[in-house]
């Protein structure tokens, strides 16, 4: 979308300039999508939004220091993975594994009421969501950056730091593991064939 | 690409299609839309990789929490307010500090400067051709016959009867190669990857590296064309506020109609596509008991351009045929009469029709 990325490389340079108005403008946009990645690569709300208020306040102060880029949001994303993941390994009170394998259940509960309040939740919907929260943690990690922030493959392999291959890996298993759940209901089919005729 | 064997989780995987899924890339959409109607047999799995992209980008939704938000933001912008260098308060105040910063200050100014003057070039604001103001050199061509025109950095104009074209006095100091179009050209582009080089006309921009194409451009006329020989070019408009609007990527062979008062973009192949690689002579295109998919493959990498046929149904269609220095079009008649097929050109494409063949 070549729209949408003038805009976005016009509030970047604005705001590398020292506009206060540009910084605010790129935190609205970016943190509703920051915050959801960044529960989906820690259970701890707290870490996370620390992480994300550092990541702003630092982005501030070096300002002038840091690259253009092609992607801002590519930018963030790649940044504070790196800052959670920092902060976990400094905080003894947690294992640098917890991003790997636990995902607080409370938390993720909490998510799950909030969302049934916003939209008519289907049953097709809870069971992948419940099929999602079973996959290995960099498997949902990758899903999520994927699908729902769409990067492309090789963005996500730069974001989780691992190589192209192996984050196509990560998707591709995840796929396999959650097309049982796939049913075509009859709205996405007439969907489909209204596509098609027109 | 021959997707015929790719199942749910290839096609749910593949950047293209989900581009396609989403909407959100023109050339794939177009891409896709158009293989899906030449292929009717995979529609079942890309149906089911559809819903499935679709179904994971819903679940991974979460509500926006506007408190929280707004919380966050709070602590942020008390974070920016406290001064920057606290931790150097107990740092004892030298003279190279001082001076340093001062060097800083100065070397940060003028990059600010130069930067700004440089955005000031980019910008996409487009001119009408006669607003252009002064300190350009202009050639206008009131003659019946083209001329050719050689600019400072060695590019070449030919440019039509009836044409012209200006360009700023030092446009070389910008960081873009600028030039106003009235009229028809043929731009023959000197090189330079730091240095794009921009044609406009009035609302459309033209922007390549280094390539030879051709632009018609009449100002009152209700489209616009552009046709790519060598190279790869990108055709694009702005809106009103200078913003980079919709836009197609041009290969050799390809040339683009855009139509001024729909704004949109009509992709084709150029009447006479040339051959593009020069190591191909006549005698490569005789053909002998040659399946029909290496024929193809042939002329694809001859002329550049894609030929999307069903394989499955054509794997019968075997072609002999001694060819050669007639024109592409004339070839893909040749081909098509003789194995019983058809063929149109769609989106850039060369789509066959057939039946198969017994």
């Amino acid at each position: 979308m070549p729209n949408y990325n003038t805009q976005h490389d016009e509030v970047w340079r604005l705001f590398k300039r020292g506009d206060k108005e540009a910084f605010a403008t790129l935190y609205r946009t970016h943190v509703g999508a920051l915050v959801n990645y960044g529960n989906k690569i820690s259970s701890d709300r707290t870490l996370i939004e620390d992480s994300i208020q550092d990541l702003f306040i630092e982005l501030w102060q070096n300002r002038e220091r840091v690259s253009d880029t092609t992607s801002v949001k590519f930018y963030l994303f790649k940044a504070l993975r790196y800052k959670v993941y920092r902060k976990l390994k400094t905080d003894n009170f947690f294992h640098s594994q917890d991003i790997e394998h636990h995902q607080n259940d409370l938390s993720y509960a909490s998510h799950e009421s909030n969302l049934i309040g916003l939209e008519v939740q289907s049953l097709q919907m809870e069971n992948l969501r419940s099929l999602i929260k079973q996959l290995p943690k960099r498997q949902q990690e990758a899903i999520n950056l994927r699908y729902f922030h769409n990067f492309s493959n090789e963005e996500v392999a730069q974001i989780m730091g691992v190589n192209y291959q192996s984050a196509c890996n990560f998707i591709f298993s995840a796929l396999q593991k959650l097309k049982l759940n796939l049913k075509v209901s009859v709205t996405s089919l007439l969907i489909f064939l209204k596509f098609f005729l027109s | 690409m021959d997707y015929t064997k790719f199942n749910v989780e290839d096609f749910a995987s593949n950047d293209s299609f989900i581009d396609w899924v989403n909407q959100s890339d023109p050339e794939a959409v177009k891409y896709w839309n158009l293989y899906l109607s030449t292929h009717p047999e995979i529609r079942d799995t890309v149906e089911k990789a559809r819903i499935l992209v679709l179904n994971l980008k819903h679940a991974e939704k979460t509500p926006y929490d506007a408190g929280q938000v707004a919380s966050m933001w709070k602590k942020i912008e008390s974070g920016v307010e406290v001064p920057v260098n606290t931790k150097s308060k107990s740092r004892k105040f030298s003279y190279a500090f001082v001076l340093a910063t001062a060097i800083f200050i100065c070397a940060a100014t003028s990059i600010w400067y130069y930067t700004q003057e440089h955005n000031a070039n980019q910008s996409l604001e487009y001119y009408s051709y006669a607003a252009v103001s002064s300190d350009f050199v202009e050639h206008v061509n009131e003659t019946d016959q083209a001329q050719r025109v050689v600019l400072q950095d060695g590019s070449t104009v030919v440019l039509a009867a009836k044409s012209a074209f200006k360009y700023k006095a030092n446009y070389l100091d910008d960081s873009t190669r600028n030039v106003y179009l009235s009229g028809e050209a043929f731009f023959d582009v000197a090189h330079n990857p730091y240095k794009p080089f921009i044609v406009h006309s009035d609302e459309l921009f033209v922007k390549v590296l280094g390539t030879s194409f051709r632009v018609s451009a009449q100002a009152n006329t209700p489209s616009f064309l552009v046709a790519v020989k060598t190279g790869k070019v990108s055709v694009y408009t702005s809106n009103s506020n200078g913003e980079k609007k919709d836009g197609v990527i041009l290969l050799p062979n390809q040339q683009v109609n855009y139509v001024r008062k729909e704004q949109s973009f009509e992709k084709t192949l150029v009447e006479m596509p040339e051959i593009l690689n020069a190591t191909i002579k006549p005698e490569d295109f005789v053909f002998e008991n040659t399946p029909i998919a290496t024929v193809f493959k042939k002329i694809e990498n001859a002329y550049g351009i894609e030929i999307i046929f069903n394989e499955e149904t054509m794997k019968n269609c075997f072609l002999t045929v001694p060819l050669g220095t007639e024109s592409m079009t004339e070839k893909l008649k040749i081909i098509c009469q003789t194995i019983g097929a058809s063929y149109e050109i769609i989106d850039a494409n060369v789509v066959i029709n057939s039946a198969g063949c017994k």
